[in-house]
């Protein structure tokens, strides 16, 4: 999959002041990048009726699943570069990033969700919650977005961490929200904890491996 | 299971090879079957021949534990005469967003622990940058003694041997040139800074234009001085950081300068090597900001993590 990138300082020439979205050059997309369009606008006109964190989960899914897939040709290598999501944020698919985030009421549109910051930009987050949350199926990980919340992607996607995400250490949280008793609220909690536990414990090497780990963090939610 | 916030246990640190006589014996790089060519150089393996996007990777580390009995009994024991230990590579890449652990050697107080061998393994198309590996200690199963001194939670990470191996999947096979000399005069510098080109799209990134020269006499050395050691990355310290930073910012400021060559870095027609070239590389990749100086100071600070 073909997909350009962006540096910063292009990026800033193009944005300008924000007041407007960058106009796009259809003939200067790869074929990849129109296709990407193609896939978005079947996407979104089924999105009609979405908003905020409804609208998230589903173009999270369609994201991950459909336009920008593995077997597509998308890799984790793409995924890392925020290069290559300012190229999709501002370049490729700046009017559908503007569906959820649109100009605020003094006319500028909210940067830090298309480029400016690289945890906020709209589409990556999404993507990521969705890797960080996938499941063995699609349903499956359907199933765990529906429980989720802007809270949840804020939770899982926005920090990191210095040394990058545990990947089956998010999911395994993230699926326990279809637990009964799990909620966003717990899971924001179960974070905070795993940042300071993580720090002495190896949650692969722990009793149980990564599903007792997270056993023992809920465990000690009471404690906390 | 309860944890602790505090490691009630003694702690593996750098200063501690010595003590369990570990040490490395070779670190290899394969992709499929083939072994690459990584050279260490200014404290890196740079993978040549190696192209991240279709290529898997394979890091064999091969190490040797002359006393691991001291893991298990007397002064500097961590774990007990029956604890189960492991070590692994734990691995973690800023750039490519992720991190884990390559699958673990189980030894006990009797295991023969002579060139043995711990391993990670990279999928094609799922590194991005640079990666940093460390050999870790871990309990897998604790001793039934009771001695504060001793781990209990299986997966208790004990701590790394040395400041880590860092291996960049993304850079050419530049350097970055830093040198010392010896000035013992009072009045003489910690660092200095050469810089003399003529044509920064042509002229290569090399010592001969540019240089970061060190004082290897200057009272405030030790802030600044990284142990060699052939097969890890010692950690950069702080102050080296900051030294590392101006001397980009100076860089960068005096290309800036030149409006004609700086037209040409940021189109990208610095030849491969040069000064214009490993600009342009900075300025893509990492995606520095030039447009005020305190963004572009920001962004060289972020590249160093400080």
């Amino acid at each position: 999959m073909e997909i350009g990138k962006l540096d910063r300082r292009t990026c800033l020439e193009i944005w300008g002041d924000g007041n407007c979205l960058p106009p796009i050059d259809t003939g200067l997309l790869s074929p990849d990048e129109v296709i990407i369009r193609l896939k978005c606008k079947d996407a979104f006109a089924s999105y009609a009726e979405l908003s905020a964190y409804k609208l998230d989960a589903s173009v999270a899914l369609s994201l991950y699943y459909e336009i920008l897939s593995f077997e597509g040709g998308f890799s984790l290598r793409s995924a890392a570069d925020d290069a290559v999501w300012r190229r999709l944020s501002v370049q490729v698919l700046p009017d559908y990033v503007a569906v959820r985030w649109g100009a605020s009421a003094d006319g500028v549109l909210p940067g830090d969700h298309y480029w400016m910051k690289p945890q906020r930009v709209w589409l990556k987050c999404l993507w990521w919650y969705c890797h960080l949350s996938r499941q063995g199926t699609r349903e499956e990980t359907k199933k765990v977005l529906e429980f989720g919340s802007t809270d949840a992607i804020q939770a899982v996607v926005e920090r990191p961490g210095d040394g990058g995400f545990r990947v089956e250490l998010c999911r395994e949280i993230m699926k326990r929200l279809t637990h009964a008793g799990f909620s966003v609220e717990m899971l924001k909690r179960v974070m905070k904890l795993n940042t300071t536990r993580v720090c002495l414990v190896e949650p692969a090497f722990f009793s149980g491996g990564i599903p007792g780990y997270v056993d023992s963090l809920i465990g000690g939610l009471s404690h906390a | 299971m309860g944890f602790v916030s505090i490691l009630p246990y003694i702690v593996v640190g750098e200063t501690s090879d010595a003590d369990y006589g570990f040490t490395i014996g070779r670190l290899k790089f394969f992709s499929a079957t083939r072994e690459l060519d990584a050279t260490p150089k200014d404290g890196r393996y740079i993978l040549n021949d190696f192209n991240p996007s279709a290529d898997p990777l394979d890091v064999e580390l091969t190490f040797s534990f002359r006393r691991s009995h001291e893991f298990f009994s007397g002064d500097r024991a961590i774990g007990g005469r029956e604890a189960i230990l492991g070590i692994a590579l734990f691995w973690e890449s800023r750039t490519s967003a992720r991190r884990g652990t390559g699958s673990p050697v189980v030894f006990m107080q009797d295991s023969k622990m002579n060139a043995r061998c711990i391993a990670v393994h990279f999928e094609s198309g799922t590194l991005l940058g640079d990666v940093i590996l460390r050999p870790k200690v871990f309990l897998v199963k604790p001793s039934s003694e009771t001695d504060p001194r001793f781990a209990q939670i299986p997966g208790s990470v004990f701590g790394a041997f040395g400041g880590g191996i860092l291996v960049s999947v993304d850079r050419s096979a530049g350097s970055f040139p830093i040198s010392e000399f010896r000035d013992p005069a009072p009045s003489a510098p910690l660092w200095t800074l050469h810089m003399d080109w003529s044509d920064p799209l042509l002229d290569p990134f090399t010592k001969d234009h540019f240089e970061i020269r060190i004082n290897a006499a200057h009272r405030n050395y030790d802030a600044v001085r990284m142990v060699p050691n052939e097969t890890q990355k010692p950690a950069i310290p702080v102050a080296l950081k900051e030294i590392l930073t101006t001397s980009l910012f100076a860089l960068f400021t005096k290309l800036k300068a030149s409006p004609d060559s700086w037209g040409g870095i940021v189109h990208g027609d610095g030849i491969p090597g040069s000064i214009g070239d490993l600009a342009w590389t900075y300025l893509n990749e990492g995606g520095w900001n030039t447009r005020s100086i305190p963004e572009l100071l920001a962004d060289i600070r972020r590249e160093f993590d400080i």
